[in-house]
């Protein structure tokens, strides 16, 4: 597992910051679950990139950061976004992809207390302009926050260049 | 004040497309702008199918049953709110001199309640309408994930 702070230039992390949390004409979509149908978690994202294509009129403002990821093929793209809730509530553990040699990578748009855990206990904090990336096939779940009033982040599926 | 039970005869599509997968929402801070002296940092998701300058959003002609049933008026604005435990709104007005209709999209423990005490219980396509310069807060609920209504505001003609 890789930790990447201050990921991107703090002029590009600033338009992406903008794009998300700023902006009030960013459209998000409810999901009544996260992992399966009838859970009791919900959260609102938005598809960016998916089955081959871009389904975002957003999606350039991403490419800043798959530039700096060194993609050679990319699965997915999707913003999530937590509302806070009075209790930081964990999702369940999972793995975005169960295909070898994918990698995931979340990247953190806003500071907050909720976090990323993986199965062997590690945890890492939501901080803005942070990038985690693991193997894809790694479980790991995320978590709402408390301190702020929604947790974004980015979640990217993607074949590296060098495999 | 009015109450309108099974106020659409055809509710279906409407609750489809708000409460589906599908549909846009748009972050606001706040459910009522800083400065307000009941402002309260509540973000909720909002959607306009009709905007303050008349301007209609993709999703207008949905409304058209709703503003047909309200009678012979003028629609100023129409909106969707999507909230999530929350808490209370804040007493507000939405606009003064016309009237106000609020549409239920999901039967919730949320409800709006009045200055003078009395209280619409959130049910599924009911809809109340009442003179637009009375206060009104809404209520998130407890017993669901989000609490979703549309709001009408509308000049008699």
């Amino acid at each position: 597992m890789q930790i990447i702070d201050r990921f991107l230039d703090p002029y590009e992390y600033g338009l992406l910051r903008k794009v998300f949390l700023e902006d009030h004409d960013f459209p998000w979509y409810w999901r009544d679950s996260i992992l399966l149908e009838g859970d009791d978690d919900y959260q609102l994202l938005h598809w960016l990139y998916k089955d081959g294509a871009p389904r975002s009129d957003h999606f350039d403002n991403i490419v800043p950061i798959l530039d700096k990821l060194k993609i050679g093929a990319l699965c997915k793209v999707k913003a999530n976004l937590n509302h806070r809730t009075e209790e930081i509530k964990e999702h369940g553990f999972h793995r975005d992809q169960d295909w070898k040699g994918v990698k995931t990578c979340v990247y953190y748009v806003n500071d907050n207390n909720g976090y990323t855990l993986f199965e062997d206990g590690q945890k890492v904090d939501s901080k803005g302009n942070r990038a985690v990336i693991f193997d894809g096939m790694t479980s790991h779940a995320g978590s709402t926050c408390t301190d702020e009033k929604r947790r974004i982040v980015l979640n990217i599926n993607y074949y590296p260049i060098e495999r | 004040m009015k109450v309108i039970d099974n106020f659409l005869p055809q509710f279906k599509p409407l609750k489809t497309l708000l409460m589906g997968n599908n549909f846009p929402w748009y972050y606001n801070e706040s459910i009522l702008p800083p400065g307000h002296a009941e402002y309260k940092p509540l973000p909720q998701f909002t959607h306009w199918f009709l905007y303050e300058n008349g301007e209609s959003g993709p999703y207008f002609h949905y409304m058209i049953d709703a503003i047909d049933l309200l009678g012979d008026m003028l629609p100023l604005r129409i909106k969707a709110n999507l909230t999530m435990t929350n808490g209370d709104g804040g007493y507000h007005i939405d606009c003064e001199g016309a009237t106000t209709a609020i549409l239920y999209m999901n039967t919730c423990n949320g409800y709006t309640k009045f200055k003078d005490g009395s209280i619409v219980e959130s049910v599924e396509n009911r809809m109340v309408i009442f003179d637009s310069n009375l206060e009104h807060s809404g209520v998130t609920n407890t017993d669901g994930k989000r609490r979703v209504v549309v709001n009408f505001n509308y000049a008699n003609n």
